[in-house]
């Protein structure tokens, strides 16, 4: 195995036309294909735009330096694995095609996600059309698709099946032998990647899955995908006899070309899984520490809550009842949050001093209505994502995003929700 | 206004919801036996790869019997989820009829793939793919047959009035174990009766 990994690396670092052992030329040229090279520079330009207009009106609360570092860090694995050598190194070699496949999977898909490009492309939008795409995913059937498109175990089964279909000796030789084949082929591993990695990702702080079942979700993931690298790996037979005539202007055998891809399939993309499942561990625990802090800090008042049920009666009873509203959260918290962030200087909301203002609707029996800011259902889940996030869901709203966290928020649920 | 429990006339059964812990056993039990079908699934391929053209028969699967066996089993699917649902907004006969409809053409799948198994012109011993077909598919009735009888109890349950809106815990919990042994089957359907037609 050494041998062959230092003759390619060899091969990579050497004179080309010194290091091919079989007839042609070693190809290690750019592909600078136009329509690539058309399309990353529009996401890139859309991205820009949009970035410049919701820092105008928000600052750098919603799309900070990390997403857009993720974005350009995205965008250029997209152009090495697509527009570099990478790309004509894998007209020859399938190790080579294996590695632009797991750049397109693991690698620019995750920084994709993590640089929030829907909001942003939503934003590089004008301001009408704008407001019906951003209202778009909360109408009643699309938000169903949606759910059901993004539920984590289709997602799942499609990022494994997709992988594991074009590896398939059939399916992988009509790739290679037509260019539209081939587009349809890296389109489906990027949109399934990004598909896989948003279930596990949350740029804007709302969780798909829990911390738990997404190492799960990714360690399975990560187990399943070895196996076509198993395969690969553990057979003396060529699969792909499209790659022998490139692998030899390598001076390699098909056969150890392919074995060399299974490797990569399985260890390289294995560090990258591991990778993952160690992060979301870590923010796993880091939850969990926090949790168990906030339940000390709560339970003072608790305690004071059950000393003052024992020493009234009756009347501590109805405050201890009625101040974790259904679970939602602690209303005198959120009570005590909706004067700290303001809202009434723009909404009227009964039981709170001063708040009558007139810019946006009264918030008078919250707890009642059948849709929040008419677009959504009126759930706990709903509203306090209206409250974290109102220009996600109705962008350009006059209400802005506050940067609540997301426990502030259901405390401030839990109060509307007591006006009823 | 009386409370919920003091209306009821008789004690309910099973809890409300569905993380009981029936819930995590099943999760674990798809767990193992997800496991065992993948390792089954992977020894195929590996003689698969390992062999080419010459480790299949020399006369490709059909799917004359198991093409239409793949769609009645997907139905049932449908079925149970559809029943499910119904009880979920309270309809217990909506849940019966869906159980009902998922367990006959569960048993009607298990029929169907017998003839098929008549069908082969090979046995058990004859080679690699022999074993393989017979074992793997062997397996996947056993969950079939264990699905049916857990779909006709839960059938016999919900007759005799067992479950209602809000407990109906064993049902949920059925009903995943039976949507787990549809996938599996979609898995070796594919396995078995498309790859070959993938090219080797
Ligand atoms: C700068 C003004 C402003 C501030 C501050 C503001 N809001 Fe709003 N809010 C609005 C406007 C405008 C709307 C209507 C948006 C729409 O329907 O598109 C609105 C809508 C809402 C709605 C939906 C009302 C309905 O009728 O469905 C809720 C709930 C709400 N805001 C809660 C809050 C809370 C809680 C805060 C404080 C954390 C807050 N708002 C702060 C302007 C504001």
């Amino acid at each position: 195995m050494r041998k062959l990994i230092l003759t390619l690396a060899l091969a990579a670092i050497s004179d080309p036309a010194g290091a091919h052992a079989g007839g042609g030329r070693a190809d290690f040229s750019w592909s600078l294909e136009p329509w690539v090279l058309a399309s990353l520079g529009a996401a890139a330009l859309a991205y820009g735009i949009g970035l410049a207009r919701i820092r105008a009106e928000a600052g750098d609360r919603i799309v900070g330096g990390g997403n857009v570092a993720a974005f350009l860090a995205g965008l250029a694995v997209l152009f090495t694995a697509l527009a570099s050598p990478v790309d004509t190194l894998s007209d020859d070699l399938f190790s080579m095609h294996m590695v632009q496949h797991l750049l397109l999977m693991l690698v620019a898909a995750p920084l994709m996600v993590w640089s929030r490009p829907f909001l942003v492309f939503l934003w590089a939008l004008p301001r009408s059309l704008r407001r019906s795409f951003g209202r778009f995913p909360a109408r009643r059937g699309a938000a169903r698709a949606l759910n059901l498109l993004s539920h984590p175990v289709f997602v799942w089964s499609a990022f494994c099946g997709v992988f594991a279909f074009w590896h398939i000796p059939g399916p992988y030789g009509l790739a290679l032998r037509h260019e539209s084949v081939h587009i349809l082929e890296h389109a489906c591993f990027f949109a399934s990647g990004y598909a896989f990695w948003a279930v596990v990702m949350s740029p804007g702080g709302r969780r798909r899955l829990e911390y738990g079942a997404s190492v799960l979700y990714v360690g399975t993931a990560a187990v399943l995908s070895g196996l076509p690298g198993a395969l690969i790996i553990l057979t003396d037979r060529p699969f792909y006899p499209i790659h022998a005539e490139g692998a030899a202007r390598w001076g390699l055998t098909a056969l150890e070309d392919q074995h060399l891809a299974g490797l990569i399939m399985w260890i390289p993309a294995g560090f990258i899984y591991l990778a993952a499942i160690c992060i979301l561990f870590a923010l796993w625990m880091r939850e969990a520490d926090r949790r168990a802090a906030a339940f000390a800090r709560s339970m003072p008042t608790l305690a004071a809550l059950i000393a003052c049920a024992a020493l009234l009666g009756g009347c501590g009873e109805g405050t201890e009842a009625s101040s974790e509203a259904g679970g939602i959260g602690n209303v005198q918290r959120g009570a005590a949050l909706i004067s700290q962030f303001g809202c009434p200087a723009c909404h009227t909301i009964p039981g709170i001093a001063g708040a009558d203002g007139l810019v946006g609707p009264p918030l008078t029996k919250m707890g009642r209505r059948g849709y929040v800011a008419g677009v959504l259902r009126n759930t706990p889940e709903n509203m306090t994502r209206w409250i974290r996030r109102p220009q996600a869901i109705v962008p350009g709203n006059a209400m802005p995003d506050m940067g609540i966290s997301e426990d502030q928020a259901r405390d401030i649920t839990a109060y509307l929700y007591t006006l009823r | 206004m009386p409370s919920a429990a003091a209306r009821m006339r008789t004690l309910p059964v099973g809890s409300v919801g569905v993380r009981a812990s029936g819930w995590w056993g099943m999760m674990c039990l798809i767990g193992t036996e997800a496991a065992l079908f993948a390792y089954l699934l992977f020894s195929y391929y590996y003689f698969a790869v390992q062999f080419g053209r010459s480790f299949l028969p020399n006369e490709l699967p059909s799917v004359r019997l198991s093409g239409p066996d793949t769609l009645i089993l997907i139905l049932s699917s449908v079925a149970v989820w559809w029943g499910e649902r119904g009880i979920r907004q309270g309809s217990t006969v909506r849940l019966a009829i869906g159980l009902l409809l998922g367990s006959v053409l569960g048993a009607v799948f298990v029929g169907i793939q017998y003839l098929e198994w008549l069908d082969k012109p090979f046995v058990l011993s004859a080679d690699s793919y022999s074993s393989l077909y017979f074992t793997i598919t062997g397996f996947h009735m056993a969950h079939v047959a264990v699905g049916v009888l857990i779909l006709v109890v839960l059938l016999a349950w919900s007759v005799l009035g067992y479950f209602d809106r809000v407990r109906h815990a064993a049902v949920s919990i059925g009903a995943i174990y039976w949507h787990f042994v549809d996938a599996v089957w979609l898995a070796i359907f594919f396995t078995f009766y498309v790859t070959p037609y993938l090219g080797w």
